[in-house]
């Protein structure tokens, strides 16, 4: 009972902190959550193999969602409904990903088992680059900007004409979309 | 990189965080809402004028001072119900918020169905151009703590921004309806169903879709 005031106790300081801008407080925090945040995932998908890409949503809904944390209030509520949002609107996302994937599938991809022979022939970087057209244009460009030009997180930010947090989100989003469509393409 | 990614994304969110000013109370934004609402009441009751009976009216339960007092518990719950489903964890203060509306709506649908059913001669009709300046005159009102709720929306987390605009919409409609109530000399119960008691319905169908998209939109700016 006493940790658990404690607890609450301490991630109350450091979300407050975090809301001034202390970054190691933020990591302490967000490190804390982690195991917290997992048993809400899992009582909500049990252990589906995307739980850990859930809880990474989780984690991207505390983000953006952390100036409505208001100090002095309890934060496990805040969290809870947060991670409860964030799940629905995950499975929802992914449900709708996975369409759209499909249908990438039916029109582009190799179909019997010499164009798919062909397919696993061709070079990564012709595949890496359909799987890329196949993105969002904001988390495209996300991508391009940071891993093919190599620019920092603040400069491409710049470029997009966005604040570093939000320009980490859609690069993030863009890479598990990316894995999911090459993973798609070679399974 | 490390070999876990969910460790990785925690340390990228730390990196340059940017401090963030947290969100006002829901009680003093709550409080700036009303204020606002009744501001722009006090207005409309100086330009229109209070009805005289409205004083003796609000002892009598079933009277129109009783579908004042409904409309007005009606708002309130609205109001609450719309801050507090914008900040996650308030969702207990948000049921509160719906109870009151429901039972400030039951109260006026209550009365107002009593009046219609003690009155002799009753003309049964659909809302006409004599009901037109009293629903007017409600959503005007409510047409600004509206547009209050809407923005405070947008800046917080709207998870379920439907149901933010709709309770905002209805809360903000019903007490317009209140001051509708106040300045209207007309006693017909049906006047007073289809003038008064359905403003909050109406409020919920003009109002949601537009604050709908702009609590999108301003969440949409506090995510870039």
């Amino acid at each position: 009972m006493i940790d658990s005031a404690e607890r609450g106790a301490r991630w109350r300081e450091w979300m407050a902190s975090a809301q001034r801008g202390d970054a190691l407080a933020y990591e302490r925090l967000l490190d804390e959550l982690l195991p917290f945040v997992r048993g809400v995932v899992r009582a909500r998908i049990g252990d589906d193999p995307s739980a850990e890409d859930v809880v990474q949503d989780v984690l991207l809904s505390i983000h953006t969602a952390r100036h409505s944390f208001q100090p002095g209030r309890e934060l496990e509520p805040w969290v809870r409904t947060i991670a409860r949002n964030a799940v629905i609107d995950s499975v929802r996302r992914r449900n709708r990903q996975r369409a759209r994937i499909a249908d990438v599938e039916t029109d582009t991809l190799p179909q019997s088992s010499h164009e798919r022979a062909s397919a696993e022939a061709e070079p990564l970087p012709r595949r890496m680059e359909r799987a890329l057209e196949q993105l969002p244009a904001v988390q495209r460009e996300a991508v391009l900007l940071l891993k093919v030009e190599g620019l920092s997180v603040i400069e491409a930010a710049q470029r997009a004409r966005t604040t570093p947090g939000a320009l980490k989100l859609r690069a993030h989003r863009g890479y598990r979309l990316l894995r999911d469509l090459l993973g798609r393409e070679l399974a | 990189m490390s070999a876990d990614p969910t460790r990785d994304l925690i340390r990228d969110l730390a990196s340059d965080l940017a401090p963030v000013k947290p969100l006002p109370r829901v009680r003093f934004v709550a409080a700036s809402v009303l204020l606002l609402w009744l501001a722009i009441a006090v207005a409309g009751v100086a330009l229109k004028g209070l009805v005289p009976t409205f004083w003796q009216t609000l002892a009598m339960p079933v009277s129109a001072g009783g579908i004042f007092a409904g409309l007005l518990v009606a708002g309130l719950g609205g109001v609450l119900a719309a801050l507090a489903l914008a900040i996650p964890g308030r969702e207990r203060l948000a049921r509160v918020g719906f109870a009151l509306g429901g039972a400030g709506m039951t109260i006026a649908a209550g009365v107002g169905i009593a009046l219609l059913a003690r009155s002799p001669l009753v003309e049964w009709r659909l809302p006409n151009v004599h009901d037109l300046p009293c629903l007017m005159t409600a959503l005007v009102v409510g047409l600004v703590p509206a547009l209050s709720l809407g923005w405070f929306g947008g800046r917080a987390a709207p998870f379920r921004p439907l149901t933010i605009a709709l309770a905002a919409s209805a809360g903000a409609a019903a007490l317009g309806g209140s001051v509708a109530q106040a300045t209207c000399p007309v006693a017909d119960p049906m006047h007073l169903m289809l003038g008064h008691v359905i403003v909050p319905a109406l409020g919920a169908f003009a109002l949601t879709l537009p604050l709908l998209i702009a609590i999108r939109r301003g969440a949409r700016r506090q995510r870039s």
